[in-house]
């Protein structure tokens, strides 16, 4: 039975079929070329049973492994990698079907490979979700065929699996790296200018040219006779709260992936520097009413709570109530923390409506109010409008991308801080907030 | 859910068409077949029982070859029986028929009509009354159930003369103006039509009847009227082996379509058989799934797009032209005010010349682009050209190509 169901036939075996029905026909009218089809249809049957023997003849002639994380990471590239290796006496050809989880709906993905005698091949792939939660891998399909290439032997290998799939660490590994060792201008970040004026001292360093030249150790300059300067530590143990707005207005995707997630992903990478900067993490995730809330702290198993915590966040996108945010942080943040709260406003007018919430919050602690520029409007204001209808269209594509401005002004006018930023470049544009911030020393 | 729910609604509903069929009661099959395997009213299995019974020979074949096969290639000889509802004899069948009866054998044919080779040579004809319709079942239960019968008088070869009571379904066929000198007339009707003829050739004898009818299971298992057929059948010699030709009514088993024509050409034969194979082999192979079903899942769509476009249109409809512009002229001056630093309420000549300066576009395009916003912000009705051009311009201006 299960050689019947592992026996399958290539597009090959038809095409010859079709060959010799054709010259059967050419054969009705001229005898010899019949008698040359009768002689080539038993030499194919020959090769059937000779194809069929080739690739039945072991048992177990092919194995495959799927080598993968356990978890993978929201909105990265995630590499995969299977490795085939087989036993047959001679070159065979593979087709690999692997069977993805159901969530990439990707039904077309096929590996082509030859194999040698001995040989062992990888096959490397990478992978993008954009949605949070369980991912479930199947099986490997593999099919077979040898130079003949008329019969397909299938093999069903490896092991189904399932996989989880968290906020992004992919992102929160590499900007901690490069928050850490200040690099943060090579991924074209906008370099800081440190304003802050703590007065700890940390030490002193070679003057670069930006920095406050007050800070100038005139004594270690005249030593070393070169500038230096004093650097000062900045202030630590401060508590920095992502809070993330899981309502109606985070459901829109860019590139697949929701707003929601990204501001997730960018809560975890914010939170990871924020603890190796030594500030207290925390985390407040709303809609309706404020689903959760995390203590900020700067114990070493924070960031995994964190992770653990983004990686649960359901939400059934209602309609977000600040005011029941407010009232959550006036009772459990007591302490005058950064509040980067990720939401979006579409107009002037929905904002208006959470502003009074949004300014009371900013009176105890320093709020920045992070929302996202629509990429998609974006484009359709960088394109030629062709038809007067074009034109119209395009006007309230304008009228909208400069409404979000207005909301930017709106809420400066009322000293909150902002981001508007494409939410690609959230995480980076959330990181160079956080350090001016710091190094204002505002919170 | 609801598929399963569907499903189980459309099987009551099946099986509750089953259930009704099958307690119906089931109705007669009055199709003429004269097939000998047929127990139906009007098949011939009780004729072959009542011949076994009249012959020596016990079993009576049935062969699917016409007259011609059976006497010139096969070179039979033996009686002949046919019941048919019409006998269609080409040339070379009466030919041998003609020969074979001469030869000294006795041919028994029974039908409602016969084709004109017949008339033509026996000189006879043969008439039809009312032809059966095949198909209309109640029709032929209700004349079988009616009153009105016609009588039908055998001379029997001993002399005796004897009456049989017949529905006038059965008699609906006669034979008329009778000319031959070498035919006989043998049975007739109440009318005085015969029924039953007998012609005389060399040493042979050809019996043709007009009433097929009389030979079915239903007459030939009828007290009344099975004498009759066991009388006409014994006018065949019982110690001579007897045939019964089905080929008339039933054609010949094998199939006759032209594909037979097409198989009987070895290349041909062999394209086909290797196409059906093939294409049946690909049904069953290619059918087979080579990973697991994927369910699909709609992606969350980013409906931005569509809602500006919607909002375009609408706007394009009450073509507000002023309306738009002055939102485009927002949008301007705000980009303007964000990247080149400069103040857009007053749109003068230094302002012009700064722009010009600051954004590196060509002098008279600014002007241009300026003197048009202006125009526009001074006007209270625009023309639609005035729109395309500020599309125009300001595309120059923001580098968009």
């Amino acid at each position: 039975m299960n050689y019947i169901k592992s026996f399958y036939l290539t597009n090959r075996f038809f095409a010859v079929a079709g060959a010799l029905v054709f010259l059967f026909m050419v054969g009705f009218a001229v005898p010899a070329v019949a008698a040359i089809a009768e002689t080539l249809f038993y030499l194919a049957l020959v090769l059937l049973v000779l194809d069929t023997l080739l690739l039945y003849k072991q048992k177990r002639p092919l194995m495959a492994e799927r080598i993968m994380t356990e978890k993978f990471s929201n909105g990265d590239e995630n590499s995969i990698q299977i490795i085939l290796e087989h036993r047959f006496q001679q070159q065979v050809f593979i087709q690999v079907f692997d069977e993805l989880p159901v969530q990439f709906q990707i039904r077309n993905q096929q590996f082509n490979l030859a194999l040698k005698p001995g040989e062992v091949k990888n096959i490397n792939y990478s992978l993008r979700p954009v949605k949070r939660g369980e991912y479930d891998f199947g099986i490997i399909n593999a099919f077979v065929f040898t130079k003949l290439g008329i019969v397909k032997r299938r093999f069903q290998l490896g092991q189904p699996k399932a996989v989880s799939v968290y906020p992004s660490f992919i992102q929160m590994r590499k900007y901690e790296l490069l928050a850490i060792s200040n690099q943060l201008q090579q991924s074209g970040i906008k370099k800081i200018r440190r304003i802050g004026n703590n007065m700890e001292f940390e030490q002193i360093k070679n003057y670069v040219a930006g920095d406050d030249y007050r800070k100038i150790n005139w004594k270690a300059s005249a030593r070393r006779s070169e500038l230096m300067i004093n650097q000062f530590q900045d202030e630590r143990s401060q508590q920095v709260y992502s809070v993330i707005d899981k309502g109606r207005m985070m459901q829109m995707p860019f590139e697949g992936m929701s707003l929601l997630d990204y501001a997730i992903n960018a809560s975890l990478v914010i939170s990871n520097i924020a603890l190796k900067k030594g500030d207290k993490a925390g985390l407040v995730t709303f809609q309706h009413k404020v689903n959760s809330v995390l203590p900020a702290s700067s114990r070493n198993m924070q960031l995994n709570l964190i992770l653990e915590h983004l990686y649960k966040q359901k939400t059934a996108y209602k309609e977000s109530d600040f005011s029941q945010l407010y009232i959550s942080l006036k009772r459990k943040v007591t302490q005058r923390s950064l509040i980067l709260l990720y939401t979006n406003f579409v107009s002037v007018s929905s904002l208006q409506r959470q502003l009074l919430y949004l300014r009371k919050i900013n009176q105890q602690h320093l709020l920045v109010c992070i929302f996202f520029e629509n990429t998609e409007v974006k484009e359709l204001i960088e394109t030629k409008a062709d038809s007067l209808e074009g034109v119209y269209t395009k006007g309230i594509a304008e009228q909208l991308a400069y409404e979000k401005k207005l909301i930017m002004k709106e809420l400066q006018a009322h000293g909150i801080h902002t981001i508007l930023t494409p939410p690609k470049e959230l995480s980076v544009n959330t990181i160079n907030k956080y350090l001016e911030l710091k190094s204002r020393g505002l919170i | 859910m609801k598929d399963k729910k569907y499903l189980i609604f459309f099987i009551a509903i099946i099986t509750i068409y089953v259930v009704y069929e099958m307690q119906k009661p089931k109705s007669e099959d009055w199709t003429v077949t004269y097939h000998y395997r047929d127990r139906i009213p009007f098949g011939t299995f009780a004729t072959h029982d009542l011949l076994k019974d009249l012959f020596d020979q016990g079993d009576v074949p049935s062969s699917f070859k016409t007259i011609y096969e059976l006497v010139e290639q096969e070179e039979v000889d033996d009686n002949f029986l046919a019941i048919a509802g019409n006998l269609i004899f080409d040339d070379n069948d009466f030919n041998s028929l003609l020969e074979h009866v001469e030869k000294g054998n006795t041919v028994f044919l029974a039908a409602q009509d016969f084709s004109t080779r017949f008339e033509d040579s026996l000189r006879f004809e043969a008439y039809l009354e009312q032809r059966l319709n095949p198909s209309d079942f109640t029709q032929i239960a209700n004349e079988l159930a009616e009153e009105t019968k016609t009588r039908v008088r055998f001379a029997l070869p001993n002399g005796n003369e004897e009456t049989f009571v017949f529905p006038t379904l059965t008699t609906a066929a006669y034979f008329s103006k009778v000319e031959s000198d070498s035919i006989t007339e043998m049975a007739w009707r109440e009318d005085g039509k015969p029924v039953l003829l007998k012609y005389n050739s060399g040493q042979g004898n050809l019996y043709l009847s007009a009433m097929p009818l009389a030979f079915t299971n239903y007459f030939v298992l009828h007290e009344e009227t099975s004498a009759f057929a066991s009388s006409m059948l014994s006018l065949l010699p019982e110690d001579e082996p007897l045939i019964h030709i089905e080929y008339y009514q039933m054609g010949k088993l094998e199939s006759r379509s032209e594909i037979r024509a097409l198989l009987s050409y070895p290349a041909l034969r062999w394209a086909i058989f290797i196409l059906l194979a093939t294409v049946f082999i690909f049904i069953l192979f290619e059918s087979k799934r080579r990973q697991r079903i994927i369910a699909v899942i709609p992606p969350v769509k980013n409906a931005t797009l569509e809602f500006v476009n919607t909002l375009g249109q609408l706007y394009h409809q009450q073509k507000n032209h002023k309306n738009l512009a002055q939102k485009r002229i927002l949008f301007w001056k705000d980009y303007v005010r964000s990247h080149y630093m400069l103040r857009t309420d007053k749109l003068d000549e230094a302002f012009k010349l700064e722009l010009t300066r600051k954004s590196g576009v060509e002098k008279a395009k600014v002007f241009e682009l300026v003197e048009l916003v202006e125009r526009i912000e001074a006007n209270d009705m625009i023309e639609e050209g005035e729109l395309l051009m500020m599309e125009k311009l300001m595309n120059e201006f923001y580098g968009i190509v």
